[in-house]
């Protein structure tokens, strides 16, 4: 995991590494924050630290900015060591999910804060400042107090201030955390199109999964101090490297089995072919088999499809664009339940209520098995 | 193993080193400052104390004598006699002042009762004033010659009677600002629950009022017994033979220069002060968890005889402050009490009646504006440096636990402790005695606690990411002080200033071993003055100074104003 560098999507020249953290540890007493970490960060690429509170995420990010320095570890940017260099001395805009915008200060005096009118010329940081809140797209707050502004325009200025300076690293801690969903989501698609334009190599803290899937070139699934997985939107949500990330990331159902075969899991009376996952491990082994509700087939099971369960329908959950049904697997042993989406069309077109019993198919080639059992995970 | 240890330390220097190379210019600035306040808090708090506390274990030429001056002084009966004085003279005023501070609070906060804005102004008048100055208006009305002295029916003023009397005039506001407080913390869902629960008003008030204030009111009576055992105008004045351990200080110290005694009695005071500083901590502590963000404040409904009884008493209470400042203004202008009551401003003329004339006036004033100055600025970036910066954890924790000191340590004490360490001969600080200075420090040190925690809950509102915006910014810390957190601290500052002029211009109790012929400062020409049979000239002066700290308040409120009116463009912006 450490050291990986990925090109971002659709690039076809070899990036540069703009970013390095080398084994990045961090203790705050006897708690290990950080453990070493290790990641590489490409020039104009966006990347999230995704985790839970907790995580080590937000340390890590302020060890970039130096806000709070590492116990042990090298950092190097633009080949640069600044491992050791204040704040004042490193190349970044940040943004946090306060805004943290002065508040007795106009929005051109928020966003012009960094700029030296001694060395730029009164009208140059007047023109700057200008060409941002166009960026930005609040050219009317000019002389507006924050407390003018809603959030999502509060935090538009937050960005354009930590664009004024031209910096090589913008980071945003939770940026969108404090706002309200649809705002959220407005702001997140802006925020993606202005790094796109701009070129600028982002990391992004967040808790939100969904934020990071639809933002990030690359997301970093962060836990206890150490990095899961490192990778683009879809190898996480596809395969992701442990059953952490597989819980973390979208819905997913954890299946107690044991291995048979090199390539055949028993759960209950079941056998079922999994995808060569197995082989390294001992027949009797316990792992988890996990599949996405999503990815659990509902329609067309015949006789002949692998890996047919017969289940109950328990319950049936209206999500708006599609039913979420919790189904009772008896054949499983225990009571082993599993979530899947049904269409509207599917619940129209058969009529399905509660207790019904149907077919369902677990493909393998969306199922992924992790050795242990899921208390243990 | 010995290699180890080798390495090890090796490993450690040079991290030390690493560190300290890459200390940027503004970590420089910060830590030359933080020393810089550390050492001044050292030398003005924590030093003159230890001189003191050492003090009481030498005798008067400084050889060691173990607890011999404890023994010595627990072994005269009229010095312990002071003690036990001191403590149920104490008792009843807490006793006393906190009914009436309560009830007068409970009006404020839980009643419809008309003219509550007035009231609460008028609760405030004995902070503007010296504590001598309700005993010299007591000695007008119940003295000797007092114009009410029947209502005693032949009992003296000058004594236990006097003292408590004047002293509930002098702590009430203080209490009362605490018991405010402790009873405007309430969730007003508990009301309704326990109304709708069928409690009557009465088991509402033993069962929700006062275990909701129970804190507040704890914390009340050690402020109010610790502000009473330490006093020492008001005994001083009007206690005549009585004897309590503040005038005991005085009289030993500068009466009979027996230091050694007087360090024991500091010391003696010094345990009420520490007791009632830890359970004030701990009280704030619990009082804190007790009121959550989604309470609702409590709304008091109209309730005619309720609000009628305590509109009554509040008017009792008010007519009473009113009386004592009234009796001191009315007998500062009255030719020769009682006999020739016409009125003069000659008691003014400070020049004809005191051999300093006008000068203790203007060194009060001098004091009150360099300390309300120097002093809020050096507070100021004391608070800022303990609130927002993440280096230097060591010092900040030290300078944190410094500005705590001053409140558990009596006036009359930490003027003691500097006598010790300052007049100490060796000292290189000794030039610094018997000037300004010494008084405008020991005043800072005196008011450090209440300004610092001011100051530290203004800079806690602000958003501590500031400080990483503006280093992200490549602005200094220094800048966005200046542009940010100053302006935004604003209404503190000047409420902190003010606090400071007015505690200057009345205090007496630490600085009455301080000064020198040419520094003396009204509160002590007041003292002075009384002393010597001028009652009316020290009643003048102690007017002079009420009416400067009216003076200064009525400014601070145009000043607030000023401050409203131009930061409200940020702070209440319609969207």
């Amino acid at each position: 995991m450490t050291g990986m560098i990925k090109k971002p999507q659709g690039s076809d020249v070899q990036p540069m590494a703009y970013l390095e953290i080398n084994n990045v540890t961090k203790r705050f007493g006897d708690f290990v924050a950080l453990d070493d970490v290790s990641l590489t960060v490409n020039e104009g690429e966006f990347v999230c630290f995704l985790g839970p509170s907790g995580c080590g995420k937000t340390t890590l990010l302020r060890a970039i900015a130096g806000l709070d320095f590492q116990s042990e570890g090298r950092l190097v940017h633009n080949k640069k060591d600044i491992s050791h260099l204040p704040p004042v001395q490193r190349d970044f805009g940040i943004v946090f999910q306060s805004y943290a915008l002065f508040p007795n200060l106009t929005v051109a005096q928020n966003i012009s804060y960094g700029l030296s009118v001694r060395e730029m010329g009164r009208d140059k940081v007047e023109a700057r400042v200008r060409e941002l809140l166009e960026t930005v797209g609040l050219q009317d707050s000019y002389n507006k107090y924050p407390t003018a502004l809603s959030g999502g325009q509060q935090q538009r200025i937050a960005l354009a201030r930590a664009l004024a300076n031209k910096p090589g690293l913008l980071l945003l801690d939770e940026p969108l955390s404090a706002l309200d969903a649809k705002v959220r989501i407005k702001l997140r698609h802006e925020m993606k199109e202005l790094q796109r334009n701009l070129g600028i190599t982002t990391i992004m803290v967040t808790h939100d999964q969904e934020e990071a899937l639809s933002l990030a070139d690359r997301i970093v699934v962060m836990n206890h101090g150490i990095i899961e997985q490192i990778g683009s939107p879809l190898e996480i949500y596809r395969n992701p490297a442990s059953a952490y990330v597989a819980d973390f990331i979208g819905d997913m159902n954890f299946l107690d089995a044991e291995v048979l075969t090199d390539n055949q899991i028993t759960i209950g009376n079941y056998t079922l072919d999994v995808d060569q996952q197995v082989k390294h491990l001992p027949k009797g082994e316990k792992v988890t088999v996990c599949i996405r509700p999503e990815d659990v087939m509902v329609r067309n099971v015949t006789a002949d499809t692998a890996n047919v369960l017969d289940v109950e329908v328990l319950d049936v959950e209206f999500l708006g664009s599609f039913y979420r049904a919790i189904l009772s697997c008896h054949g499983m042993g225990g009571d082993m339940e599993i979530s899947a989406n049904f269409s509207i069309n599917l619940m129209r077109d058969h009529a399905l209520s509660l207790g019904d019993h149907i077919k369902i198919a677990l493909p393998k080639k969306r199922s992924r098995v992790f050795s242990g059992d899921k208390q243990a995970r | 193993m010995n290699t180890a240890t080798t390495t090890t330390y090796h490993n450690h220097r040079s991290t030390f080193r690493q560190r300290l190379s890459h200390l940027g210019k503004e970590d420089i600035i910060m830590l030359i400052a933080l020393i810089g306040i550390s050492l001044s808090m050292l030398v003005a708090i924590i030093f003159p104390l230890f001189g003191m506390f050492s003090k009481s274990f030498q005798n008067n030429s400084g050889d060691w004598v173990g607890l011999g001056n404890f023994i010595e002084y627990f072994s005269s009966p009229g010095l312990v006699g002071s003690i036990s004085n001191s403590i149920w003279v104490s008792l009843l005023t807490t006793v006393i002042t906190g009914l009436a501070a309560f009830v007068y609070a409970y009006a404020l906060t839980r009643s419809c009762m008309p003219g509550k804005k007035i009231f609460r102004a008028l609760s405030s008048i004995p902070i503007l004033a010296p504590s001598l100055l309700p005993a010299i208006s007591l000695v007008y009305l119940l003295g000797n010659q007092g114009l009410i002295r029947e209502i005693l029916m032949g009992e003296s003023v000058y004594g236990p009677i006097g003292i408590v009397i004047g002293m509930c005039f002098y702590i009430f506001p203080h209490i009362l600002m605490i018991m405010i407080t402790a009873l405007s913390t309430s969730d007003a869902r508990l009301y309704e629950a326990a109304e709708v629960l069928g409690a009557g008003p009465v088991r509402i008030f033993f069962t929700v009022t006062l275990p909701g204030a129970r804190y507040g009111l704890i914390s009340a009576a050690f402020v109010a017994f610790t502000l009473a055992i330490t006093d020492f105008g008001i005994p001083k004045v009007i206690g005549g033979n009585f004897n309590v351990l503040a005038t005991d200080i005085y009289k030993q110290v500068v009466g009979q220069q027996n230091f050694s005694i007087g360090a024991v009695v500091g010391m003696i005071l010094l345990i009420p002060a520490l007791v009632s500083f830890a359970v004030d901590r701990h009280v704030r502590k619990k009082q804190t968890a007790q009121m959550s963000a989604r309470s609702e404040p409590y709304r008091p409904k109209p309730h005619k005889l309720r609000d009628g009884l305590l509109f009554a008493f509040c008017t009792m209470v008010a007519l009473f402050l009113l009386t004592i400042i009234g009796t001191a203004a009315f007998s500062s202008l009255v030719k020769f009490w009682p006999y020739e009551m016409s009125l003069t401003l000659q008691h003014y003329d400070f020049n004809a009646n005191d051999p300093n004339g006008w000068a203790p006036f203007f060194n009060s004033l001098t004091l009150s504006a360099v300390t309300a100055v120097v002093g809020t600025l050096m507070i100021f970036f004391g608070a800022y440096f303990v609130e927002k910066t993440k280096q230097f954890a060591l010092i900040r924790s030290l300078v944190q636990v410094m500005a705590m000191v001053p409140m558990a340590v009596p006036g009359m004490v930490l003027g003691l402790a500097y006598v010790f360490f300052f007049n100490a001969p060796g000292n290189p600080l000794n030039g610094i005695y018997g000037t300004m200075v010494i008084l405008g420090l020991s005043t800072i040190a005196h008011f450090y606690t209440v300004s610092h925690l001011t100051l530290t809950t203004a800079l806690k509102q602000i958003d501590g990411e500031f400080e990483a915006v503006s280093a992200s910014l490549k602005a200094p810390f220094y800048k966005t002080v200046a542009r940010v957190h100053f302006p935004i601290c604003l209404p503190a500052i000047s409420d902190v200033a003010i606090y400071l002029f007015v505690n200057s211009m009345t205090t007496v109790s630490a600085v009455v071993f301080l000064y020198a012929p040419d520094t003396k400062l009204a509160s002590i020409s007041v003292l002075n003055m009384d002393d010597v049979g001028d009652q009316a000239p020290a009643a003048a002066m102690a007017m002079m100074i009420v009416m400067t700290s009216i003076a200064v308040k009525t400014l601070h409120v145009f000043i607030t104003k000023g401050i409203n009116a131009r930061t409200s463009a940020w702070k209440n912006a319609s969207r």
